[in-house]
């Protein structure tokens, strides 16, 4: 008798996170701020949160994750972290974080991950992030959602295309 | 300190039996006692071990891990990253400022310890989930259930000797 293997299921980000890993309006004024405040929508406890807060404030000084046109992807890897995790904000003002073009973010996206995994959904989680967000009308749609939950749907949609 | 214990895993099968009632009673840590008559045992130096079972010296073989796993992961010209569009810098000093701080403050037994776990696997720290350390998928013995150990001590899987820690349940 032979078994029928299914094909590799594609990533999708929105079965990691949650609307309530999103926060639409970010109170934070600075670059480490804002991680700080993304790292607290993971939904971890205090001590692992402060230690995933390190490791990507630490990735951040081996270069800016800003990726230009007004996004970025603060990113690591840590033993806190049991499964790939992702946080989302924007920013109304934007935010100055040495982004390629210069120009100030606005929209975040914070993806954590144990530093081996099963599969490997690290690396493609990034890259799902960034293909997303390199269209303009996904962009422009992130940008004026009122809501958590529309900012998710938006996401999730995005994906489907 | 490294804490193996000396029974096998036929040892470990009769510890599953107790590791419920273990995690839901957990033992009061043992106070240093005195022989009648002589002088009283000085008291051990203060653990600072929170709720999630992290005490400092775990956290900074954590943190240790996970610089030593960036560095790993961005060396120059092998990064994934890289192919995705991000701009990594070549020079890294402030990694290497915070890798030595880091083994500066962490005791030389349990640098050690995490030397010889990371050279092995390059990954010298493992969660313990269900009394199961995830390094090597071994379980673990009763007596290594967190109620019952000195959690301000580094302790080693007895199977892989990867530095253990426990993180909080939820």
């Amino acid at each position: 008798m032979t078994r029928k293997l299914s094909p590799p299921r594609a990533l999708r980000l929105a079965e990691h996170f949650r609307p309530q890993n999103i926060r639409i309006k970010l109170r934070a004024q600075t670059r480490d701020d804002v991680i700080e405040e993304l790292t607290g929508l993971l939904g971890l406890d205090p001590r692992p949160r402060r230690l995933i807060l390190e490791t990507l404030l630490a990735r951040e000084s081996l270069g800016s994750t800003g990726i230009g046109k007004g996004i970025a992807i603060p990113h690591g890897r840590s033993v806190v972290v049991s499964r790939l995790m992702i946080a989302c904000g924007r920013s109304e003002d934007g935010i100055e974080y040495d982004a390629p073009d210069g120009k100030p973010v606005q929209l975040f996206f914070l993806i954590a991950a144990p530093p081996t995994e099963v599969q490997n959904v690290y690396h493609p989680a990034l890259a799902r992030v960034v293909e997303i967000v390199r269209e303009q009308r996904t962009r422009n749609l992130l940008l004026t959602v009122a809501d958590a939950e529309a900012f998710w749907e938006t996401l999730q949609k995005a994906e489907g295309e | 300190m490294k804490t193996v214990s000396g029974r096998g895993r036929g040892g470990a099968r009769r510890d599953a039996k107790g590791s419920a009632a273990a995690a839901s009673k957990p033992k009061a840590r043992r106070k240093p006692t005195s022989k009648a008559g002589s002088a009283p045992v000085p008291a051990a130096r203060e653990t600072v071990v929170d709720s999630a079972g992290l005490s400092e010296e775990t956290e900074l073989l954590i943190q240790l891990n996970d610089v030593e796993l960036l560095m790993k992961e961005h060396q120059v010209g092998e990064s994934v990253e890289a192919g995705l569009g991000f701009r990594l810098k070549e020079h890294r000093e402030r990694l290497v400022i915070l890798r030595q701080r880091l083994r500066d403050a962490i005791s030389s037994e349990a640098l050690g310890h995490f030397d010889r776990a990371w050279s092995r696997y390059g990954r010298a720290l493992a969660p313990v989930s269900n009394g199961v350390c995830c390094g090597c998928f071994g379980r673990l013995p009763t007596s290594m259930s967190p109620g019952s150990l000195n959690l301000d001590r580094v302790i080693c899987c007895p199977y892989c000797a990867r530095l253990l820690y426990w993180p909080p349940q939820g």
